[in-house]
């Protein structure tokens, strides 16, 4: 019965799982403050500094994760640097989500109107007081949804982290399907686990957005 | 400039409509005279529109019934087959506070689209016709715009064009003018009025006063669900029996 | 270095770009052939139905496309002998699919209900009503965010080198195999995926001012 091998199976993928997660925290931890600055600066008063990292930015998104990984990983130690698959990965992916999330931080500062901006001025409040203290936490409000979506591509995206050989949830099923040669059955659970957090991860994401948006 | 005839065209039979707990016309009879022209006024949220739009059944009434040319229309009006509703759709013709011309289509083809859908005419018949109506409505050289080139007035005169091209037998208009500035809406009243001069059937929602008195025949005003007053203009813009009324036109005339 | 020159790491590397195009085009179109029936399914009437469509839906866009390749290569290909190439197709186009098949649903959603209405009034069939008025202009919603998701659909392609297609990073992994310096590699493969990603993206945000421009709401 395929069901008693998938609990034979479950701890070991369980594990692979933590791995996963802590891939995606740890990215998160690395690419949304970066990304924050680099949205920042994208939206800098100085032309040459804004097109500079737009086009960063631009470019960062333009390739796929996985040649930056590679790019990493085996490029770093021909100039002397040797770091885990787990750290290669993570400063990989958090460069890369650094780049998406820079839009998003771009679009929801510039989504609070330059009205905000000319009544805290108004009210003799300096420019740097005041995009901490006015436009600031406006934009978080509108960047919490699409924020909790990169969230749930990055942590589809760890499954990358299989091909340097960090051990996670897809690494780990990967193995076992070649001990076992049953790489659909394993597989499918790996799968169906990913499925399972994605969907109901983007659930609640849509639901807390929907909320948000009626709370105003 | 009576047109009518005594012939009644529609009859709509104690229409009701409620939304859960929140009845929105109470039991609504009017008889409709082939030629006529009726305006409904009244405040809104009075159930004008909704009335309208249940003599085609865009809104599906609560109860009550419609016969048209002195026949039935639905056999079982609670629940309308959709042969039933197409038919009656084809001979009521409708023109809308939002235009709602289809932007993906030139203005010929929204004329042409349904007479050739509905089998009515060939494509190039269609075509000609279209035509005719255009320059009706006084914009024969846009038949190739698209609608969004074309002004608010103007997309309202082919929205009516739209809507003549199948020859309905009468024509519905939810506040026809209501979305447009009232210099641009007196290009559409006078289409509307030209077209009463035809002989067309017509039931006009609408706040234009004016045009109620000069162009319709009778005026029903609507409150909360229920027809409040009804007469010719004369009688219920100089001689109203109801104080609502009053206050009613007091306000909207005094604006 | 034993004598590698750019240009034939340039050539070399080139070789796979008209697989990762051929991954993007064919599972692009597969995609949005398959999107159509499930945008319908999606938006119908019947709940089992639509049920369905969600069901689907998720499923391919909550597995990881690494995973349906896997799963499609390692898994189903021993019972009917997949090569590469055509796995990866499948699993792509199921994945764009879905996607696709959001971005048509939103369209559906989106056209004004006075269009339906205006449809309805001029006595057209339901069916008239549909494919003549609302679907036409469904199609112009779904185009601008369509024509961008082929640009993460040229990212994601580059997954396939992981079951052995030999596209972009598939030749990139083989030049390092051979000797050739990995940053400099894989440089040049990210600009090969510029040279096709940055003129995609051009062209996906002209689709979106033409569309603004033509369906200004009437």
């Amino acid at each position: 019965m395929i069901f008693d091998r998938w609990i034979e199976w479950l701890p070991a993928l369980l594990e692979g799982l933590g791995v996963s997660l802590a891939l995606t925290g740890c990215v998160a931890l690395v690419g949304l403050p970066l990304g924050l600055v680099f949205g920042l600066l994208s939206t800098h008063q100085n032309r040459l500094m804004r097109t500079v990292f737009i086009v960063f930015i631009e470019v960062f998104r333009g390739i796929p994760l996985l040649a930056v990984i590679y790019l990493l990983y085996f490029g770093l130690p021909s100039g002397g640097i040797t770091l885990t698959a787990f750290v290669t990965m993570v400063i990989a992916h958090g460069l890369n989500l650094s780049a998406y999330s820079s839009e998003v931080f771009r679009a929801g500062i510039l989504h609070v109107g330059p009205g905000q901006r000319e009544a805290f001025a108004s009210l003799g409040i300096t420019q740097t007081r005041g995009f901490f203290h006015v436009v600031l936490p406006q934009a978080m409000r509108a960047v919490i949804g699409p924020m909790m979506s990169l969230l749930i591509m990055v942590f589809q995206s760890s499954s990358l982290a299989y091909t340097i050989g960090v051990g996670e949830l897809t690494s780990k099923a990967f193995s076992i399907g070649a001990m076992t040669f049953q790489y659909f059955d394993v597989l499918a659970l790996a799968g169906i686990i990913y499925a399972v957090i994605c969907i109901a991860s983007s659930r609640i994401a849509s639901n807390v957005e929907e909320r948000l948006k009626t709370g105003r | 400039m009576d047109m009518t005839e005594n012939r009644v065209l529609l009859n709509a039979n104690s229409i009701s409509k409620s939304y859960g707990a929140n009845d929105v016309l109470k039991g609504i009879s009017l008889e409709v005279h082939a030629g006529e022209v009726i305006a409904l006024i009244g405040p809104s949220g009075a159930g004008k529109s909704t009335f309208l739009r249940c003599l085609n059944y865009l809104e599906r009434p609560t109860s009550g019934g419609l016969t048209l040319d002195g026949e039935q229309v639905f056999k079982n009006p609670l629940n309308p087959s959709k042969h039933e509703l197409v038919q009656l759709r084809r001979r009521v013709g409708m023109v809308f506070q939002s235009f709602n011309l289809f932007p993906h289509l030139s203005v010929l083809q929204n004329i042409v689209l349904a007479q050739t859908l509905n089998g009515k005419r060939s494509k190039q018949e269609a075509e000609e016709y279209a035509m005719k109506l255009l320059a009706q409505v006084g914009l024969p050289d846009k038949a190739s715009a698209k609608p969004s080139q074309c002004s608010g007035g103007q997309q309202q005169r082919i929205a009516i064009a739209r809507a003549l091209a199948l020859d309905p037998e009468i024509m519905l208009f939810d506040e026809p003018t209501s979305a447009l500035d009232p210099e641009i809406a007196d290009e559409v009243l006078k289409v509307m009025r030209d077209l009463a001069e035809t002989g067309m059937t017509m039931i006009v929602v609408t706040h234009e006063m004016r045009f109620a008195e000069r162009v319709a025949d009778r005026v029903l005003l609507l409150d909360r669900g229920r027809i409040l007053e009804e007469g010719s203009p004369e009688q219920v813009f100089t001689n109203p029996t109801q104080e609502r009324t009053k206050t009613f036109l007091q306000a909207v005339l005094n604006r | 270095m034993n004598g590698i020159s750019i240009e034939t790491l340039f050539s070399g590397i080139g070789a796979g770009l008209s697989i990762t195009v051929i991954l993007t085009v064919v599972s692009f179109v597969a995609g949005s052939v398959l999107a159509v029936p499930l945008a319908l399914a999606r938006t119908s009437h019947l709940r089992v139905l639509r049920w369905l469509a969600i069901g689907i839906i998720d499923i391919c866009r909550g597995v990881p496309p690494l995973v349906w390749l896997l799963i499609i290569y390692y898994g189903i290909s021993p019972l009917i002998a997949l090569e590469p190439l055509p796995a990866a197709l499948i699993g792509l186009s199921l994945i764009s699919g879905a996607y696709l098949a959001e971005n048509f649903r939103a369209g559906i959603d989106n056209v004004h209900k006075g269009q339906r209405e205006a449809a309805m009034a001029l006595g057209l069939t339901p069916t008239h009503q549909f494919w003549r008025v609302v679907a036409p202009q469904a199609v112009n919603i779904a185009m601008p965010p369509s024509a961008s998701y082929a640009v993460s659909l040229l990212k994601d392609s580059a997954k396939a080198s992981i079951i052995g297609v030999a596209d972009i990073i598939f030749m990139a992994q083989l030049e390092v195999s051979r000797g050739a310096p990995a940053v400099l590699v894989f440089s040049i493969a990210a600009v090969l995926y510029l040279l096709v990603g940055i003129p995609l993206s051009y062209f996906s945000r002209y689709v979106d001012s033409v569309v603004r421009r033509k369906v200004v709401t009437v």
